[in-house]
This record gives C-alpha cells, sequence and structure tokens, in this order.
C-alpha cells in the first residue's frame, strides 16, 4: 500500500482530536469535582490500526483514537461500604431512640426510680419515728403519689417513644420507597443508553448514590445481568444489549428493572401485638402488590429500619414474671428480637411496681413467699382498728381497688405503669395507713413499717436482690446499652469513613492530577497543531516551491 | 494511594468534628460540674454514684433517727433522775418514819410529804417527749398515771405469785372485848380500792371471794378456806389453805373497777384489762400487755430500743405500797372514829359512856398503832430499797443504749463523709484536671482548623501560570 499524500495530517489531526476529547472529559471531572456520588470518567484512548510498508518493512501508525469513556469504580468497595452504612445506621437510629429511654429513666439528676424510692423510705423511717402523727402519714402519701407519678411519666415516655419510632418506621418505609422509584426510572434510562454497549457514567453514579442511600435504611444487595446472552457490541447483528438492574433489600427482590416491588406499612391488629404493653396501631410491613409479608425480625436486616424495630419491639426475646404471657385473645405474646427495646423496659418497669405493691402489701417476694419480719400492708391495722388494705393498687376503669377482703382479689397482671395508684381512700383519710400489726393500733406502734424498712434491703424481694439492686439494675442496663450503641456508632463512623476515602482514593476527582492532565493535553494539543503547522509548511514547500 | 481532594476534605471535617464533639463533651462538664450526666457516658461510674447517692440519703436520714433517738431518751434520762431523786427522798423520810421516838402526829406529817412526793412520781411517769407519753409504750397517747378524775370502766385481770404475797401486822381494830388486836395477815394488796366483782381463780379453779369492810371484826381473819375482799383498802385477805395453795400455783385476780381517780395508775398501760364501758368507743377492747419495745433503725441492720416501760420502773405494787403505807398513818386514826361511834351506837351505848370509850380504845388504838406504823416504815424501807435499785438498773440500761446511740451517731457522721467524699470522687468534677483537659482540647481543636484551611488553600493552580 502506497502512502497517499496528506497522510500525515489525518495522523496530526487525530492527535488533535483525541487531546481536546480528553480536555474534555477532564473539564467534565473538573467540573464535577464536588459532585456527590461523581465518579472520576477517563477516555480510553489508542493507536489507530496502523498500515504497512508494501515492502513489508514495518507499518505506519495512523495516529489515536478514542473508543469509549469509562468511569473508575471498584465494586468490592461499594459493597463494604453498603454493609457498614447499614450498620451504622442501625447503631445511630438506636443511640437517637433509646437516648430519649434512658433520659426517662436517667437517676443521676435525683429524679429516677430509686431516688424516688429512696424517698419514700425516709418518709417511712419518719413514720416509723411517730407512727401516729398524721402530718408524717401526709408527707409519706405524698411521697408515695409522686413516685406513683413518676412510674406514670416513664410509662409515658416509653409510650410516647415507641409511637414516634412507629412513625418513623412509616417515613423510612416512605423514603424506601421513593428511593426505589427513583432507581427504577434511572434503570428505564440507562438501559435506553447502553442499548448499544456505551456506558452512561453519570446515570450510573446517580443510580449508584441512590443505592448508597437506601442501604442506611435497609440491608441491600445488587446485581446486573445482561438478559442478552449474545449480546457483542461490535456485533450489531446479534441484538441490542438488555440489561437489568437489581435490587435486593432484606433478601426480597425490590427492584427489577423498571418494575418496583412496593413496601407499605399497615397497622397491626389487636391480636396480633407482640407485647402485651405496646401501644395500638404499631406497623408491620407488607410487600403493596402481593401483601407478601416483609419480615422485620429476620435476623439478617441491617439499616436504620433494624435499629427502628429492635427499639421499637425489641424484648430480649421474653418477657417477665407476671406478665402471663398471653394477651387477652388467648394467644401467646411473641419473640420479637433479642435487643432491649422499649417493650422490655415497659416490661421491667411493670414488674418494678407489681413486686413492689405486692412486697408493700402482702409482704412476700417476687415468687410470692413469704419475707422475713415484713408484715404486708393488708396484714396491719389502722387507727381506727379495722384491717388495712391495698398500700399500692391499680385502678380499673378509673377506679383504684383499695378494698380487699383477701390478697386473691388482687390480679397483679392488671397493675401497670398506667393502672398504677396509691389506696386513693388512704389519700383522703391517712388514718387509713396500717402502722399496727396487732388489731388494736396504739398511737406508735410501727411494727409493720419497721417491717417495710426491713425490706428495703432485702435481697430476696426481686429476682435481682433488693430494690436499690433492680432500680439501678434498669437505669445501667440502659446506660450500658445506649453506651454499646454509641461505641458502636462512633466505630462505624470511622469505618464508613475510611471505606468512604478508600472509595474516594479510587473513584475522587484530583484537582492537582486533573490539572497535570489538562496540561499535559494542552502539550498534546499544541504539539498536534505544531505538527499540522509543520506539515502544512512541508506541503507549502512542496506544492508552491518545488517545481516553480 | 491516590490522595483525592475530597478525601482530604472528609478527613478533615471528621477530626475537626471528632475534636468539637471531645470539646462540646468538656464544656458540658465544665458547665454542670458533673463528669457524667447520662448513664451511658460511664454506665460502671454511673453504677457507682447512684449506690452512694442512696447511701448518703439514707445515712442522713439515719442521723436523723438518731436525733429524735437522742432527744427521747434525753426526756427518759431526766425522769429517771427525778425519779431517783424522789424515792431517795421519800427513803429519807421513811428512815425517820421508820423511828421509834416519833409522835403519831409526825408520823402524819411524814405520810403527808410522801403522799406528795407520790404525786411527782405520777409526773415523772407521764413524761412527754413532742407530745407522746414516753413511759407508756406504744400507748404514747394515753398518760400512764390518770391527770384527772374519770368515769372510764375496765375489767383488769392481774396474776399473783406466791413470792407476792405479804405478811401484814394488821390492826384489827375490834373485838367483842373491845380492845383492839394485832392481827398477821396474808395479803395481797390491788393497786385500786372499791374494785367490783372481784373473782380469785388459783389453777383455774373460781374461789368464793368474800367481801367486808374495815369495820367488820374478822376482816384481816378469814378462815382457812376463806378470801377476803377488803373493799376500803383494795387489800385481798388469804386464809391459811389458801396461801398453801398458792405455794404452787399462780394466782389470778379479775376485777372491774368503775371511775378513777387523778393520781391513780391507768390500766390500759399497766395491765391485762378490757374496756367495759358500753359507751365508751373502745367498747370490748382488750388491752394485752406486751413488751412494746420502740425500735429506730440507724444504719443497715442496726435499731435501738429507745423507749423503757412504765411499768417495768413504777410497778402497781409500788403506788399500792405508798398509798398502804400512808392510808395506815392517815386514815386508820381518822376515819376510825366515825365507824366506832356507829358501831358502839348500835351496841346500845349512850353518849357518855360512847365518848369515854371512844377515847379510851383511841389511847389503846394509838399505843399499838404506833408500833404498826412503825413497822409500815421499816417495810417501806425495804421496798423504796429493792426499787432504787430497779430503777438504777434501768437507767444504767438506758445510759449504756445512749453511750451506744453516741457511737453510732459518730459512726454515722463518719461514714456521711466517707460517702460524700466518693461521690464527689465520682461524680465531681476535678476543676484542674478538666482546665488542663479543656485547654489541650481547644489547643487540638484550633490546630485541627489551620491544617485544614491551609490543606484545602493550595492546588495546583496557584502555581501555572
Amino acid at each position: 500500500m502506497i502512502k497517499s499524500s496528506f497522510f500525515e495530517y489525518r495522523v496530526a489531526t487525530s492527535g488533535l482530536f483525541s487531546a481536546q476529547g480528553k480536555l474534555q472529559v477532564t473539564s467534565h471531572n473538573i467540573a464535577n469535582a464536588g459532585t456527590k456520588g461523581y465518579t472520576r470518567q477517563y477516555a480510553k484512548q489508542r493507536a489507530t490500526i496502523p498500515i504497512s510498508y508494501r515492502d513489508g518493512r514495518g507499518m505506519y501508525g495512523t495516529g489515536s483514537e478514542l473508543y469509549g469513556i469509562d468511569q473508575i469504580r471498584n465494586k468490592h468497595l461499594d459493597e463494604k461500604y453498603r454493609n457498614l452504612t447499614g450498620t451504622l445506621g442501625e447503631h445511630s437510629s438506636k443511640v437517637s431512640q433509646m437516648n430519649l429511654v434512658e433520659k426517662a429513666f436517667n437517676d443521676l439528676e435525683g429524679n429516677g426510680l430509686n431516688s424516688k424510692i429512696t424517698e419514700i423510705f425516709n418518709e417511712l423511717q419518719e413514720l416509723s419515728l411517730n407512727p401516729g402523727d398524721l402530718t408524717v402519714r401526709n408527707n409519706f402519701l405524698t411521697k408515695g403519689v409522686t413516685f406513683t407519678e413518676l412510674i406514670t411519666s416513664i410509662g409515658g415516655a416509653l409510650e410516647k417513644q415507641q409511637s414516634e419510632i412507629n412513625n418513623e418506621i412509616k417515613f423510612t418505609v416512605e423514603r424506601i420507597n421513593g428511593l426505589g422509584k427513583q432507581i427504577s426510572s434511572l434503570n428505564e434510562q440507562i438501559k435506553l443508553y447502553e442499548l448499544n454497549g456505551d456506558k452512561a457514567n453519570d446515570l450510573r453514579d446517580q443510580r449508584e448514590l441512590l443505592v448508597d442511600e437506601l442501604s442506611g435504611y435497609v440491608n441491600v444487595k445488587i446485581r446486573e445481568e445482561e438478559k442478552n446472552t449474545n449480546f457483542d457490541p461490535n456485533d450489531i447483528s446479534k441484538g441490542l444489549s438488555r440489561k437489568e438492574f437489581i435490587v435486593q433489600i432484606n433478601g426480597y427482590t425490590f427492584v427489577q428493572g423498571d418494575t418496583v416491588n412496593t413496601l407499605k406499612t399497615v397497622e397491626r391488629e389487636e391480636v396480633d401485638k407482640m407485647n402485651p404493653n405496646d401501644i395500638d396501631g404499631l406497623y408491620d410491613i407488607v410487600f403493596e402488590k402481593s401483601s407478601q409479608n416483609f419480615n422485620i425480625y429476620s435476623n439478617s436486616l441491617t439499616g436504620s429500619l433494624k435499629g427502628l424495630i429492635d427499639a421499637r419491639d425489641g424484648n430480649n426475646n421474653k418477657h417477665m414474671n407476671y406478665t402471663d404471657g398471653i394477651n387477652s385473645y388467648g394467644e401467646i405474646f411473641k419473640d420479637t428480637t433479642e435487643y432491649k427495646g422499649i417493650p422490655h423496659y415497659m416490661d421491667k418497669l411493670n414488674e418494678f411496681i407489681r413486686v413492689l405493691s405486692r412486697g408493700f402489701n402482702e409482704g412476700v417476694d417476687y415468687e410470692g413467699n413469704k419475707l422475713d419480719g415484713v408484715i404486708g400492708h393488708i396484714d396491719g391495722y389502722d387507727l381506727y382498728n379495722e384491717k388495712g388494705n391495698t398500700l399500692f393498687t391499680y385502678t380499673e376503669n378509673g377506679v383504684a381497688l383499695n378494698k380487699v377482703s383477701s390478697v386473691s382479689d388482687m390480679d397483679y397482671s392488671k397493675m401497670t405503669y398506667k393502672t398504677f395508684s396509691m389506696n386513693t381512700d388512704m389519700l383522703r383519710d391517712p388514718r387509713l395507713f396500717s402502722a399496727s400489726e396487732s388489731e388494736y393500733s396504739d398511737e406508735s406502734n410501727a411494727n409493720v413499717i419497721i417491717g417495710f424498712l426491713d425490706m428495703q434491703k432485702n435481697r430476696e424481694l426481686f429476682a435481682e436482690g433488693s430494690i436499690e439492686n433492680y432500680a439501678n439494675g434498669v437505669t445501667i442496663e440502659i446506660g450500658i446499652s445506649v453506651e454499646q450503641a454509641t461505641k458502636f456508632e462512633s466505630l462505624y463512623t470511622d469505618n464508613v469513613e475510611v471505606t468512604e476515602n478508600q472509595r474516594l482514593s479510587v473513584s475522587g476527582v484530583d484537582l492537582n492530577e486533573e490539572m497535570m492532565l489538562m496540561m499535559q493535553y494542552q502539550q498534546q494539543y499544541q504539539a498536534s497543531a505544531k505538527l499540522i503547522n509543520i506539515i502544512d509548511g512541508i506541503y507549502d514547500t512542496l506544492i508552491n516551491s518545488i517545481g516553480r | 494511594m491516590r490522595i483525592t481532594n475530597s478525601m482530604t476534605q472528609n478527613m478533615m471535617m471528621l477530626n475537626i468534628n471528632k475534636n468539637s464533639r471531645k470539646m462540646f463533651g468538656l464544656y458540658e462538664q465544665q458547665a454542670s460540674g458533673k463528669e457524667i450526666s447520662l448513664p451511658s457516658q460511664d454506665p460502671i461510674r454511673a453504677s457507682r454514684i447512684l449506690r452512694f447517692r442512696s447511701n448518703l440519703d439514707e445515712n442522713e436520714q439515719y442521723q436523723r433517727n438518731v436525733l429524735q433517738a437522742s432527744s427521747w431518751m434525753d426526756v427518759s434520762e431526766q425522769a429517771f433522775n427525778n425519779t431517783l431523786d424522789i424515792l431517795k427522798r421519800m427513803r429519807e423520810l421513811s428512815v425517820t418514819g421508820a423511828n421509834d421516838t416519833l409522835e403519831v402526829s409526825d408520823r402524819e406529817k411524814i405520810a403527808n410529804e410522801i403522799s406528795s412526793l407520790r404525786e411527782q412520781l405520777g409526773t415523772e411517769m407521764n413524761s412527754t417527749y413532742a407530745g407522746r407519753y414516753i413511759f407508756s409504750g406504744y400507748r404514747t397517747d394515753r398518760e400512764a398515771i390518770f391527770t384527772k378524775d374519770n368515769e372510764s370502766e375496765y375489767k383488769i385481770k392481774q396474776k399473783f405469785t406466791f413470792d407476792e404475797l405479804e405478811n401484814v401486822e394488821a390492826y384489827q381494830k375490834f373485838d367483842k372485848s373491845d380492845s383492839g388486836k394485832m392481827t398477821n395477815a396474808d395479803i395481797i394488796k390491788l393497786p385500786y380500792k372499791n374494785s367490783e366483782n372481784v373473782e380469785v381463780t388459783i389453777n383455774g379453779n373460781g374461789k368464793t371471794v368474800v367481801e367486808r369492810s374495815l369495820a367488820d371484826v374478822d376482816a384481816y381473819e378469814p378462815a382457812d378456806d376463806e378470801i377476803v375482799y377488803i373493799k376500803e383498802t383494795g387489800e385481798i385477805v388469804l386464809g391459811k389453805n389458801i396461801k398453801n395453795e398458792l405455794m404452787d400455783n399462780d394466782l389470778e385476780i379479775e376485777y372491774e373497777k368503775k371511775g378513777f381517780f387523778k393520781g391513780e395508775l391507768n390500766p390500759t398501760i399497766y395491765f391485762e384489762c378490757e374496756d367495759i364501758k358500753p359507751t365508751s368507743k373502745e367498747f370490748g377492747r382488750v388491752f394485752e400487755i406486751d413488751t412494746h419495745k420502740m425500735i429506730y433503725e440507724v444504719g443497715v441492720g442496726v435499731s435501738i430500743d429507745v423507749n423503757s416501760l412504765g411499768k417495768n420502773i413504777f410497778t402497781d405494787k409500788l403506788f399500792a405500797d405508798i398509798d398502804s403505807l400512808v392510808d395506815t398513818i392517815m386514815g386508820v386514826t381518822l376515819s376510825r372514829e366515825s365507824s366506832l361511834r356507829e358501831k358502839y351506837l348500835s351496841e346500845g351505848y349512850i353518849d357518855e359512856d360512847l365518848e369515854k370509850k371512844i377515847e379510851a380504845q383511841i389511847k389503846l388504838e394509838k399505843s399499838q398503832i404506833s408500833t404498826v406504823t412503825q413497822n409500815k416504815f421499816s417495810n417501806m424501807l425495804e421496798i423504796l430499797d429493792n426499787k432504787i435499785s430497779l430503777v438504777s438498773t434501768e437507767h444504767t440500761d438506758l445510759g449504756s443504749r445512749m453511750g451506744r446511740l453516741e457511737l453510732i451517731d459518730s459512726r454515722l457522721a463518719e461514714n456521711g463523709l466517707t460517702y460524700t467524699d466518693l461521690l464527689s470522687e465520682n461524680e465531681d468534677v476535678d476543676y484542674m484536671e478538666l482546665t488542663m483537659n479543656l485547654m489541650t482540647a481547644q489547643s487540638i481543636y484550633q490546630a485541627s482548623l489551620q491544617t485544614g484551611a491551609s490543606l484545602s488553600r493550595l492546588t495546583l493552580l496557584d502555581f501555572v501560570r
């Protein structure tokens, strides 16, 4: 083959074009240096097909060409990043949700369970010195009421928190749906752009960004399948590319190409309540079209959704004593997750007041065994020489159960932080407090009170030990749980950041680098232009000067 | 590894964030003065703080209890001191009274003083602390000695043993021969006079009780199987066989007493009794005799009895003895004249004879009564000695409890300091350390800001023209 004239022009021009093309990519990179989720792009450049000398002595290079624009992305890092983001989301939402529960129980300021109980017993001490004194009796009752109010307010705070988490679950589900819809529409666009094997880099970046966000809410798995197995970008006859992008959340297929399997929250029926104290209207999650259950208690679930579910429903996979474990429909309450969420602390609170009240009323421990030296209030006698009644009780339909003829009249499973109350008759008439163990109560007979004071330190009262052991135990238990979540949060924040930086190290735009490239491409451009100039000179000489 | 712009920015933000979070925590500590405000910041320390806090609260309560206990005991001690003074004065008077050179009138004066001292004893028995009678056991709303005449009615039950039996020289005032006679009688003194429906049971067997008056000649001379109740003195005289029966068995006496005078014992404090006044609010209530210990808790598992029981200190016996002494001296001569007159009149004496007879009789009696009263005083001396040693024992017991309380008090004060220290160590901010930490944190924060600023300022662009 004979080298044609003006061949050098073409070679030089190809250099000019490829330099220009690369500059364009560079400028796109620089322009998007601050774009979230943007992945550095690069132009794929190669030498064009050379031509050989006629006599087979070698080959002429024919210049360069750009044959595609690709991006630099590491799938492995993406997956790692998303796993970590999911765990981070779980722990952050636990920290922020359980923090409020921790505050409700906090006793470090002297306003918590143990402080108020200590106040009650200090008043009982005073009362043991002056058992007949109505002022002291009133003081004691006032402390008792303060205590019942504290219990009600802690319980109320727990319920409010449960309701707020419930709402947040609804929002989260809506957000997940929204992300699914955006991903599916991007899938559609990307598919169209990539029919013949191109790569829609910027759209892909947007999609990856949405998957990143999704992974904070729920555990995500993605995969991309080429449905046209024969597809060959270089052979149109094999058909067009049909790529399908699939997003799985919590093991369920959520987005498949351009279809989204949207989720829906449905209010749980009374009969399906997982915990006896759960508020009404807790949401379960199902798939909108198939009504298939989205298993929120799955062990593999992560993300902030997991954090919310754990905080809302976590019952440590068991129910407390006195919680008979059966709801009003005869259904057995179910295990949810091992996490100690709000239902666990509701149970703890109820168990606390039940055992405590039973101790005060009947002088028995958590298993119903008689406590040494403790005379129940019911077995005492008041200042009217009448047999004692309840001291701490519960309300039914707003009416406190004050009078009982025997201990079996009381059903402690009806006592919750909502129904907890002092004997309201006694609040009206402090003489009804039964301080005396003997039928005719004498002014200074304080034997019932002295028994109560013994009970305060009795380590048999609760399975966990004394009153103080139990009350502080709850406060510390939640403290440890929040501390742990906080530590995890900070650990995973670091891990996510490190992984993000690893990704950025691969995919991020570095301005210095781009500028180096820019200068390089500029020089390439200038050199190519100079070449044309020179070739121009050569041809000028050849055409105009030679043969004149 | 490529370091891209976003990486440096991310890293910078993360570090600045960390530093400022640390500083925020330190500021919070500085403002609150507490190292932690939520258990999750340091659960182990939080549990320690909670424990020390309730220890401290309880300790303060125990200190208040000690204060009340010691006030109560102070009042008791004062009463003990006064009581001992009174008893000692009584003893002095009894020594004088036992002197055989004394005239009856002198003894009457002594009896008068003893009688007023008895009243003072009653006042001490009714000592109060904050409006509560300290010697009345749990029944702190009831006085131990009545301070007013009243119409209460009680059925009282008492037990006596052989040892409590007294052999007294009763002066049997009259017999047929018109001469006074000394009789030895075995008697039991009831704390009240003029009781009704006296029933005596020995070993579960009811005995017949004959009621006689002082004027009856055989008041102090019961038949061998007889039990005599003398209403005016509240004495129960036992016949020989009854006395013998008592050697092995307890004697139970049940009687009704309606209406009490000022200075008499309140039976609800002293005896097992039953309210039998139908109009009473407590009609039918049985008052048991219990230990009635008032226990104040003054530490974890540490408690102290604060009260002394009146009935252990001033037994009903003492009052009965004093009353009998006073009565013998005062009453015998005075009430006698009218009964004498009545008796002789009924026997048909005329006025002139009567006066002579009475005069002679009284003269006779006085000579004998001197012996009787002298003996009474000697007896009294013995009783008082016993009583003084009994009260001293109770006083010592109280003293030792007060001593123990003082030890407990100083122990509590020490504990209070320890708990405060421990609490403060765990809870309070060490300002010196905090200030140092804060300054360090501030400089680190500033450094991180500076580094960040210079990192993102320069690019290659700055050097390219």
